[in-house]
C-alpha cells in the first residue's frame, strides 16, 4: 500500500465506471472479466481487488447495486452508475486524455542533435 | 466541491459499516460466493475440471479471506475498529487487577475532582463576563487621594457632576449610595438593603425592567422620587402583586410610587459586580454642586462607543486636575477608573490563582504516582508484551494498547473526579466569603466538563507515555525465556521510578511550603492585637425611622432607657449604643485641632468619626489610657467632649498631655454650626478597617450631645458568657419601647472578625488539605517504588542474609535506598520553593498581603521544617517494606523467583 496504490485504485475505479457506461448494470465478475479482456494481457487483475474499489464507489455515490439474477440463473449484486457517477466518469476521462495529450507531446519531443 | 463532498459521503457511509456487521458479512459472502460460481461455471465451460475450475477461480480472486478483509478496511473505519478492540481488552484488563486499577482511579478522581472543583469557581468567578449588554464597557470611577493612601474612595457630590459635565468619553454616568430602608405599612416592618440612586442607573448597565419602567429623567428631583423593586422583593414581601406597579409604597415613613420591577435573578448578578444585597432603588437624589468634600457615592460609567479604557483615564485625569486646580480643597484628590470586571474579581483572584497553582500541583504528584504504578504493572507483563510482540504486533501497537489503558484510568478517573467536584465546589461556595462574587453560580457546566476532559486526557498521556515506552523497549527473546525476575528491567525501572518519586517529593515540598507561609499567615491573622475584645460581645442593629424620631434627641431619648434596661438583665456586663462597628466599615471625617486650626488645603487631618453611647468602651473591651470614659455628665447642655484614640493622639500632640486639648469635627476652624469640642480622655487603638489595616485615627464622641449622626444605630451587648442566650431578651426590650423597630443585623463580634478573614481561612483549609493530600500521594509513592525494588532484590537480599547480614543491616540497606530518592527530591524542592518566594515577593502589595500577613516570602525556618517533615514521611515509607524484606527467611529468599 502507499502512492502506487492510490493510483491504481483511481485508475480502477475510472475502468469500472466506464465499463458500467457502456455495458450498464453488471456483477463484479462480469466487470473484472470485461477490464481483463478490454485490456487484454497488458494487466493482470486479482479479481478480489475490484471489491474494495466497487464499494468505495458505492460509498461516495458514484455506484449503486442491487440484487439480480445472472442469464445463467445464478444470483448476483448488479452495480449500477449514478448520475453523479456519469459525472464523475465524463470528468475523469477529460482529465486522463488530457493527461495523456500532455505527456505524449513531452515524450514525442524529439532529443537535440549533437 | 463535489469531490469534497464525496469523500463525506464516504466517511459517513464508512461509520454507519461499523455497525451491522454480521448482516454486511454475509450480503459480501454472497456476493463472492456469486462471482466465484460465475468464475467456476465459466471455467468448466472452458473445459477444466470442477476442482481446478474453483481452485483457478479462488487464485484469480486472490484468496476469499484476503478479499474479505480488503473489503472489511474498506467498509468501515479499521482505526476506529482497533481503538474500540484496544479499549475493550484495556477494561477488561483492568477489570482482572482489581488493586491497581482501584488506587489509580480513586488517586486520578481526587486529583482531577480538586483541579475541577476549583476550575469551576475559577470559571464562573473569573471568566465569566458580566451579566450586562457589553459589559466590557462598564466602568466604575472612584477618586483617590495617593499622597494619604487613599484608593477607590467614593466620590463628592460636586466632582461627580463636574465630572458628569465635562467628559466626553462615557455614553452615561450614574451615582449612587447604598442605603437601608424601612418598609412600614402593609405589612410586618422591615429593614432592607438598597441604593438611592441617580435615575439613568439602569440606563447605564443597560437593564431592561421586568414590569413596569426604569426611572425618568424628571424623577431626579427630589420631591418626585419613584422606587424600582427587585424581583424578590417583590414576591416575598408583596406576593408578586402585579397591581404594586403605579401604586405606592411605604419606604422610611413616607409614600413612594413604585415604577417598575427588576428581572428575576437581577439582584444576584447586581450584588457580585458590587453592591451586596440590594433590593430597592429610590430616586431622587437630585445632586446639587454644593460639597466638594464630602465624599458619598459610586459611580458608573459605561465607555462611550470607539473609546478605549486608557483614553477614557487619560481624560478622566485631565479633568480632575482642572478640578484640583479650581478648587483648593481638593488639593490631593484625583480619579481612578476600575473595569467593573477587574473590579469584581480583584480580591479573589490572586488567591484562587493561588489554588489552581496549588491543586495543579496535586495532579502532577498523583500522575507520577499512578505512572509508578503503572511501570511496576507493565514489568509484570513483560511476557504477555514480549508474546503480543513476538505475534506480530508492533512497537506503535504496544503503545497505543498502553496509553489507551492509562487513559481510560484517566477517564474513569475523572467520571468519579466530576462527582467529587459537584460536591467540592458546593462545599467551596459554603467556605467563600458570602460577599464573593458569582460563587453561587459555580457548579458543573460545559466548560467545567471540558477542563475536566482536557486534564483527563492531558494526564492519561503524561503518566501513561513514559511507562508505555519503557515497557515496549523489549529484548524479545530475553523476556520470554525469562521467568519474571528480572535483574535488568529492574534496575531500570527503579531509575525512571526513581526520577519520579523524586519529582514527587520536589513538588510535596513546594506544595507543603505555600501552605505552611499561608498557615503561619493566618496564625499572625489570628493574633493580630484589634484593640478590643471580641468575646461574648453581640450586636444588633437598631434602626429607627418614622416621623417620631426625626428631632434626633428623639432618638437619643429613645436609646437611653433601653440601654438601662439591657443592662438590667441578668447576665449582661454592659451595653452601648454606636455608630460603627469596628472592622464592618469606617468613615473619614476632617478635623481641625484648636493648635492648628488653619491646615493648608488638602492637608485637613482625618479621623474615624465614632458616635457612642456612655458604656461604649467597657462594652467593647478598649482600654482607657488616660482620662475619662463617657458618662452622665455629658449632656447636651454640658462642655462638649470627645475622647480621641492613642494613635491621634500621638500624631497631632506629640509628647504633650492631650487631655483638655480642644479640636472641631470640620474642615473649617470657623464653622459656626460646630462646636469645638474638648479631650477629655484617650482609648486605645483599634482595628476599624480590618486585621490588615493599619490603626487609624479616631475620634469618639458621645451619642447624647451628637445625637443626630447617630446613622446607622448599633447596639453591642457584652455578656457574661455564651451572648447568644440573651438576643432574644434584647429584642424584647427594644419592642416593648417601640414594636415597630425592625430589629437587623444580629450577629456577635467574634463572627465579624472571624468574617474578615474568611477568605484567607478557606484559602488556608484548601491549601493545608492540598498539601497533606500531597504529602499522602508522595508517601504512597516512595512505598511503592521501594516495595517494588525490595521484591525484586528478594534473592540478593537473601544472599546477603545468607552470607551474614543482620536484619538491621538489611533495613537500613533499603531505608537508606528510599531515603536518598527523598533527598534528592527534597533538594530540587527547595529550589521550587525559593521560586514560590521570589513569586510571592513580586506580587504587588493589595495582591500579597492577604497571602502573606507579616510573613516573610523567604523563610529558612519554614523551608527546614517542611523538609524534616518529608523526610520523616519518607523514612516511614521505607521502613515498611525494609521490615518485610528483613524479617523474610533467607531460604525462602534464596528460592524466590
Amino acid at each position: 500500500m502507499g502512492d502506487k496504490a492510490d493510483v491504481w485504485q483511481g485508475t480502477l475505479a475510472l475502468m469500472i465506471l466506464k465499463t458500467l457506461e457502456t455495458l450498464g448494470p453488471l456483477h463484479g465478475y462480469g466487470i473484472a472479466r470485461r477490464i481483463e479482456q478490454t485490456s487484454g494481457d497488458l494487466l493482470s487483475l486479482n479479481y478480489g481487488t475490484l471489491y474494495p474499489a466497487l464499494l468505495k464507489l458505492e460509498q461516495e455515490g458514484s455506484i449503486e447495486s442491487e440484487w439480480g439474477v445472472s442469464d445463467n440463473n445464478r444470483k448476483a449484486k448488479y452495480y449500477k452508475l449514478t448520475r453523479s457517477g456519469r459525472k464523475q466518469l465524463e470528468r475523469e476521462a477529460r482529465d486522463w486524455r488530457q493527461a495523456q495529450a500532455i505527456l505524449a507531446k513531452f515524450l514525442s519531443v524529439t532529443e537535440p542533435s549533437t | 466541491m463535489s469531490a469534497i463532498w464525496k469523500t463525506f459521503r464516504a466517511w459517513f457511509q464508512r461509520l454507519g459499516g461499523l455497525f451491522q456487521k454480521a448482516r454486511r458479512d454475509a450480503e459480501f459472502a454472497a456476493e463472492l460466493e456469486g462471482h466465484l460460481q460465475l468464475h467456476v461455471e465459466d471455467n468448466l465451460r472452458s473445459g477444466m475440471t470442477p476442482e481446478a475450475a474453483r481452485r483457478e477461480a479462488l487464485i484469480k480472486l486472490g484468496g476469499l479471506a484476503q478479499t474479505k478483509e480488503l473489503f472489511r478496511d474498506r467498509r468501515g473505519i479499521p482505526f476506529l475498529e482497533f481503538f474500540w478492540h484496544d479499549l475493550r481488552f484495556a477494561a477488561r484488563l483492568l477489570a482482572k487487577d482489581r488493586a491497581f486499577t482501584v488506587t489509580a482511579v480513586l488517586t486520578m478522581a481526587l486529583g482531577i475532582g480538586a483541579n475541577t472543583a476549583i476550575f469551576s469557581v475559577v470559571n464562573t468567578v473569573l471568566l465569566k463576563p458580566l451579566p450586562y449588554p457589553e459589559p466590557d464597557r462598564l466602568v466604575m470611577a472612584w477618586e483617590q487621594n495617593p499622597h494619604r493612601g487613599w484608593y477607590e474612595n467614593i466620590v463628592s457630590t460636586a466632582n461627580f457632576l463636574d465630572w458628569q459635565k465635562q467628559n466626553d468619553v462615557f455614553s452615561g454616568m450614574a451615582a449612587f449610595e447604598s442605603n437601608n430602608f424601612t418598609l412600614t405599612g402593609e405589612n410586618r416592618p422591615e429593614e432592607v438593603a438598597g441604593e438611592r440612586v441617580t435615575t439613568n442607573l439602569f440606563s447605564v448597565l443597560g437593564i431592561q425592567p421586568f414590569r413596569g419602567r426604569l426611572f425618568l429623567t424628571e424623577e431626579e428631583k427630589e420631591g418626585n422620587a419613584r422606587a424600582i423593586l427587585s424581583y424578590g422583593l417583590w414576591q416575598e414581601r408583596y406576593g408578586g402583586d402585579p397591581a404594586l406597579v403605579g401604586n405606592s409604597i411605604t419606604v422610611n415613613g413616607r409614600r413612594v410610587t413604585v415604577v417598575g420591577i427588576l428581572p428575576p435573578g437581577f439582584t444576584d448578578d447586581y450584588s457580585a459586580s458590587f453592591a451586596p444585597r440590594s433590593r430597592l432603588w429610590i430616586s431622587g437624589l437630585d445632586l446639587r454642586p454644593q460639597d466638594r468634600e464630602f465624599h458619598v457615592y459610586h459611580v458608573l460609567a459605561r465607555l462611550r462607543a470607539g473609546v478605549n479604557f486608557a483614553h477614557a483615564q487619560f481624560e478622566m485625569q485631565a479633568i480632575s486636575r482642572r478640578i484640583e486646580q479650581q478648587y483648593p480643597e481638593s488639593k490631593g484628590w484625583g480619579v481612578l477608573l476600575v473595569p467593573l470586571h477587574e473590579q469584581t474579581v480583584k480580591e479573589t483572584r490572586p488567591a484562587l490563582l493561588f489554588l489552581l497553582c496549588a491543586v495543579g500541583l496535586v495532579l502532577c504528584i498523583g500522575c507520577a504516582n499512578v505512572a509508578n504504578l503503572l511501570l511496576v504493572r507493565a514489568m509484570k507483563r513483560q511476557r504477555e508484551i514480549a508474546i503480543r510482540s513476538a505475534l506480530g504486533a508492533s512497537h506503535g501497537q504496544l503503545v497505543r494498547q498502553l496509553l489507551i489503558e492509562s487513559m481510560l484510568v484517566s477517564l474513569l478517573g475523572a467520571a468519579l473526579g466530576l462527582f467529587l467536584a459537584a460536591w467540592g465546589s458546593q462545599i467551596l461556595a459554603r467556605l467563600s466569603p458570602p460577599g464573593t462574587p458569582g460563587i453561587q453560580g459555580s457548579g458543573i457546566n460545559t466548560m467545567v466538563l471540558l477542563f475536566a476532559a482536557v486534564i483527563a486526557l492531558a494526564t492519561g498521556i503524561l503518566f501513561g507515555l513514559a511507562p508505555a515506552f519503557e515497557a515496549s523497549k523489549i529484548h524479545l527473546a530475553v523476556a520470554i525465556k525469562k521467568s519474571g525476575r528480572s535483574s535488568g528491567q529492574g534496575v531500570k525501572q527503579s531509575r525512571l521510578g526513581g526520577a519520579l518519586v523524586v519529582c514527587e517529593f520536589a513538588l510535596a515540598l513546594t506544595l507543603l511550603f505555600g501552605a505552611g507561609l499561608m498557615i503561619q499567615t493566618l496564625v499572625h491573622l489570628n493574633h493580630v492585637d484589634l484593640g478590643f475584645n471580641p468575646e461574648n460581645v453581640v450586636t444588633l442593629k437598631v434602626p429607627l425611622q418614622g416621623s417620631q424620631y426625626e428631632d434626633p434627641q428623639k432618638q437619643a431619648q429613645f436609646f437611653k432607657p433601653l440601654l438601662a434596661r439591657i443592662e438590667a438583665l441578668p447576665g449582661v456586663e454592659a451595653a452601648s449604643v454606636t455608630r460603627g462597628i469596628p472592622m464592618r466599615g469606617w468613615a473619614g471625617w476632617g478635623f481641625v485641632t484648636a493648635d492648628n486650626p488653619y491646615p493648608p488645603p488638602g492637608e485637613v487631618p482625618d479621623a474615624n468619626y465614632v458616635v457612642v453611647g456612655p458604656d461604649y468602651f467597657k462594652t467593647m473591651g478598649i482600654p482607657m489610657h488616660a482620662g475619662r470614659p463617657f458618662s452622665e455628665v455629658d449632656t447636651p447642655a454640658g462642655e462638649q467632649v470627645a475622647i480621641v484614640s492613642e494613635s491621634l493622639a500621638q500624631k497631632y500632640w506629640p509628647s504633650q498631655n492631650p487631655i483638655g486639648k480642644r479640636l472641631k469635627i470640620s474642615s473649617d476652624a470657623n464653622d459656626k454650626n460646630l462646636p469645638w469640642v474638648t479631650v477629655v480622655g484617650v482609648a486605645g487603638n483599634v482595628r476599624s478597617q480590618g486585621q490588615f489595616a493599619p490603626f487609624v485615627p479616631e475620634i469618639y464622641v458621645p451619642y447624647s450631645q451628637f445625637p443626630w449622626i447617630l446613622y446607622p444605630r448599633q447596639i453591642v451587648v457584652r455578656a457574661e458568657s455564651s451572648p447568644g442566650a440573651i438576643v432574644e431578651a434584647i429584642r424584647q426590650e427594644v419592642l416593648s419601647l417601640d414594636k415597630d423597630v425592625p430589629i437587623s443585623e444580629v450577629s456577635n463580634m467574634q463572627d465579624t472578625v472571624a468574617g474578615t478573614i474568611r477568605q484567607e481561612r478557606t484559602v488556608m483549609y484548601l491549601l493545608g488539605a492540598f498539601a497533606g493530600l500531597a504529602l499522602v500521594l508522595a508517601g504512597i509513592g516512595i512505598y511503592g517504588v521501594i516495595s517494588y525494588a525490595v521484591s525484586q532484590r528478594t534473592h540478593e537480599i537473601g544472599i546477603r542474609m545468607a552470607l551474614g547480614a543482620s536484619q538491621p543491616i538489611v533495613t537500613r540497606m533499603v531505608v537508606k535506598q528510599g531515603s536518598v530518592l527523598a533527598a534528592i527530591g527534597v533538594a530540587l524542592g527547595l529550589f521550587g520553593s525559593l521560586g514560590i518566594s521570589r513569586l510571592l515577593a513580586s506580587l504587588p502589595g493589595e495582591a500579597r498581603i492577604p497571602l502573606l500577613f507579616d510573613v516573610a516570602p523567604f523563610n529558612p525556618l519554614m523551608l527546614a521544617s517542611v523538609s524534616a517533615i518529608l523526610v520523616l514521611v519518607a523514612l516511614g515509607a521505607c521502613y515498611l517494606p525494609a521490615r518485610r524484606a528483613s524479617r523474610a527467611d533467607p531460604l525462602t529468599a534464596l528460592r524466590y523467583e
